[in-house]
């Protein structure tokens, strides 16, 4: 073979790696999450002072958009359904590789769950792993978020993930997810899921019994929660511990308050927004788990007053450069004050 | 370790690299050691000893027939040698034929059968394969068409070689010696071009046959709930998957191999364009046909018995017809052979073998009635549609016995031929049931592009290969048509987790 050969062969199967990098983006399965995280990559380098990890009550309870309107910072959610905690830490080096955040918000939900039913959810991990950039981090997380998976043909589908979504070829027809050939398109929302249903509910108004009882986590989420206390120490990095709103027993939160003891002691802050929050059960739930719009707008008028006011974050409202996320903030408040002025349309 | 895996890609490319990277004169010994390695991966390890113990035996018979002189006891070496390769088939593959025959056989003629049990072994990858290839090598020996091999590793290798063993074809060692033992350097066109071919082959598997295997399992393993033209569609739909299958999995056996630089004998010329079945058979499964003329169907018309049939049916049948018995008798035996090495099942000597025999006799018989029929008619037999008309006639001739050869047992066959016959259902045809029997009607277009490009191609092929006809066209051109062949595989194949790929219908012979 001489060199122009070589050369051929080697661009041949170059320009076969970048198609099929696009080709792999456009097919993954379209949805909330899928934008969120095309939307991260789009976002300017060392533009977004907050990364919120956790599962999917980050994406519908904490508005960027809001957060950024009303207190002039820049968030965003890497956030996925049913977020393994063991996911935190290899997202978060996935963010430091495009963003140099002040503070990291991690919500705690996951953390209550039992490692082995998780390992074993295959949806969950791969909204994870089917949602980064090809990269090394990327291999990395794949590797150890499939821990649970059986054998090298198995794996496989996880790294090559187009060996999953190849019949998705449907996607090719739809404009938004042809544009995420490079897996960079703006989120207007930020990453923020706005669910407009209200779902009234059958429970106290108060929702929320609090407890000074305290019940230990699973044991490997312990040691998942611990490693990543330490990273965070390592890293010098800011971080905040949320609970979300949500309808459980005592048993739950007994759970958060053992989570709370390990978080405080490593210096860093929690904040159960149940204890603090305003919040109507009856009409600011989607679900019982996961915010509405009306709920959103409370949760992130709280988690931004914290952020802002501990955390010392500028407000860069005044700056330039920052259009689009005026666009998210007036975004969400046309559709917050939609459903607030309409309710009983949007009530199911 | 399937040919269309994943795993199977990286173990041929980690072996290409590999393999043009040791000193040449070692790529040989290289070769037989990943196809060791390919061997003990794809089973139980332990049945390595059946390939090895029939080389082994093969060798040392070769060597003996030709060292000695004496007639007789080399006609003794090659028995010993043929009696222990076919000993070992028959007691793998074939001695459960003898059982359920027997117990058949006893159930209607005993009042009281005693039954036999079926014996159940494991089989070595490609056993049907590498034993008449090992069988022609020591053949050739005999007849002194090549020297006997005096090394055992490349004998062995020949009787293993990897790309070769999963779905053949079946290799001479005449034709191969000089391909698999010199030495190869790394030619851009030879290893593009198998790369080519072994992407058509993934294209033929993975879109089509694929897709064709789920319309074919939705009649045939539910046959009693369908009846006259969805058998019937269904058994068409299984020709074109078991073509698209077969062909596919030799294109990509002869394109592994070509990229190793050794070039492998074709195994296909577009069958379908046969306009007679005994073309088929010259277009179709070339290397097993080609096998069994030489060491089966000469050879018998050269034994005693068969070169004094003639002179002894002479007097009754006259000289023409007595000549036409013994060549349709040897033919007979031919065929059954055939659809013996198709399976150990009636339903493959019959389909594959019987079925043929009876076209190719009765179309003999029949010549003169066709050729009275065509000048009533004024029938020209060298206009475009009677090729046509007869192709799509071989086409229907060989899908009717293929039916044989895909359902469950004979008489499932029987069956299922019987419900064709008796049921007049044309209303499948336009209430859309036919396009519903397991694929979606987006299926049913990547299907159809699918096959019309294979059709497209194959008339193509015709003119002659269609890999040099792309290698003359600018690198632009090319390399888009590539593309998109490599990505229509990629988007359109069934693979991946949520697909299971349907066995190589080859692969267990």
């Amino acid at each position: 073979m001489n060199r122009r050969e070589a050369c051929k062969m080697i661009s041949f199967i170059l320009i076969f790696l970048l198609l099929l990098t696009g080709v792999s983006y456009i097919v993954r399965t379209n949805g909330h999450v899928k934008n969120r995280f095309a939307g991260f990559y789009a976002e300017e380098k060392n533009s977004i002072d907050v990364l919120m990890f956790g599962a999917s009550t980050v994406g519908t309870s904490f508005s960027p958009g809001y957060m950024w309107g009303e207190f002039g910072f820049t968030s965003y959610p890497l956030s996925s359904n049913a977020q393994r905690p063991k996911a935190i830490k290899y997202l978060l080096e996935e963010g430091y590789k495009y963003q140099s955040p002040e503070v990291v918000v991690i919500e705690l939900r996951m953390f209550t769950y039992e490692e082995e039913e998780m390992k074993a959810d295959e949806a969950h991990i791969r909204e994870v792993t089917d949602n980064m950039r090809f990269s090394l981090q990327r291999l990395k997380t794949v590797r150890n978020l499939t821990d649970g998976v059986e054998g090298f043909e198995a794996k496989l589908p996880y790294h090559f993930d187009i060996m999953k979504y190849h019949s998705n070829w449907g996607m090719f027809f739809l404009k938004d997810e042809l544009q995420k050939v490079a897996y960079r398109k703006a989120d207007l929302h930020k990453g923020f899921e706005h669910q407009e249903q209200i779902l009234f509910h059958d429970v106290k108004q108060d929702g929320y019994v609090a407890t000074e009882e305290r019940i230990a986590i699973p044991k490997e989420q312990e040691e998942i929660l611990r490693d990543l206390l330490s990273y965070l120490k390592e890293n010098n990095q800011k971080a905040l511990f949320v609970v979300s709103p949500m309808i459980y027993d005592d048993e739950y939160f007994a759970k958060m308050n053992y989570i709370k003891d390990i978080v405080e002691q490593e210096g860093f802050q929690y904040l159960n927004m149940n204890e603090v929050l305003d919040y109507n059960f009856a009409t600011d739930f989607l679900d019982g788990a996961h915010s509405n719009i009306l709920g959103a707008k409370k949760c992130s008028e709280l988690l931004g007053e914290v952020l802002s006011q501990e955390y010392g974050l500028t407000d860069k409202r005044d700056k330039e450069g920052y259009d689009s996320w005026d666009k998210s903030y007036k975004a969400f408040m046309e559709i917050y004050n939609e459903v607030n002025d309409n309710k009983e349309k949007y009530e199911i | 370790m399937g040919i269309t895996s994943f795993r199977f890609l990286l173990f041929f490319a980690v072996s290409v690299v590999l393999y043009y990277s040791v000193p040449k004169r070692c790529q040989w010994v290289f070769l037989l050691l990943i196809s060791v390695i390919y061997f003990l991966t794809s089973g139980n390890v332990l049945l390595i000893m059946y390939p090895l113990a029939s080389i082994t035996v093969t060798y040392f018979g070769a060597k003996f027939i030709e060292q000695e002189e004496d007639h007789k006891r080399r006609k003794w070496g090659l028995s010993l040698v043929v009696v222990c390769n076919l000993g070992i088939l028959v007691v793998l593959k074939y001695l459960n034929l003898g059982i359920y025959t027997y117990n058949a056989l006893a159930g209607r003629l005993q009042e009281h059968p005693a039954f036999l049990n079926t014996l159940h072994f494991l089989i070595p990858l490609g056993v049907s394969f590498y034993t008449l290839s090992i069988l022609s090598y020591v053949f050739d020996v005999y007849y002194e068409i090549i020297p006997a091999e005096k090394n055992w590793a490349k004998l062995f290798l020949f009787g293993i070689y990897f790309p070769t063993i999963i779905s053949g074809p079946i290799m001479r060692y005449k034709d191969m010696r000089e391909k698999m033992f010199s030495e190869h350097t790394f030619d851009y066109k030879i290893v593009t071009q198998g790369l080519q071919r072994i992407l058509w082959g993934f294209f033929k598997i993975l879109v089509i046959s694929e897709r064709l295997v789920i319309v074919v399992s939705t009649v045939y393993n539910d046959f009693e709930n369908y009846d006259g033209l969805y058998i019937v569609f269904a058994t068409l739909c299984f020709t074109l998957q078991l073509y698209s299958n077969f062909s596919g999995s030799i294109d990509i056996v002869l394109g592994v191999s070509q990229v190793f630089g050794i070039m492998l004998p074709e195994n296909f010329q577009t069958p379908f364009f046969s306009k007679s079945i005994q073309e088929f058979w010259r277009r179709w499964h070339i290397t097993l046909g080609g096998w069994l003329k030489d060491y089966v169907f000469y050879p018998i018309l050269r034994t005693n018995f068969f070169m004094g049939l003639p002179g002894k049916l002479k007097p009754r049948f006259g000289k023409k017809t007595a000549k036409k018995i013994t060549t349709f008798s040897a033919l007979f035996i031919l065929w059954f052979a055939v659809g013996l090495w198709h399976g150990g099942a009636w339903k493959y000597i019959i389909g594959s073998g019987i079925i043929q025999w009876i076209y190719i006799v009765g179309g003999e018989l029949a010549e003169p009635i066709w050729t009275k029929l065509r000048k009533l008619f004024r029938v020209n037999k060298d206009t475009k549609w009677f090729s046509i008309f007869q192709m799509v006639r071989t086409f229907l001739l060989m899908s009717f016995a293929f039916l044989f050869f895909n359902s469950a047992g004979f008489s499932t066959a029987l069956s299922m031929i019987a419900n064709i016959f008796t049921t007049w259902n044309p209303e499948a045809l336009i209430n859309g049931g036919l396009l519903q029997l397991g694929l979606d009607i987006k299926d049913w277009i990547i299907l159809m592009i699918s096959l019309s490009v294979l059709w497209i191609i194959s008339i193509r092929q015709q003119k002659g290969s269609v890999r040099e006809w792309l290698a003359d066209k600018n690198i632009i051109f090319r390399w888009i048509l590539l593309y998109a062949l490599l990505f229509w595989v990629i988007l359109m194949g069934s693979y991946g987790p949520g697909y299971s790929a349907a066995e190589f219908i080859y692969q267990g012979f």
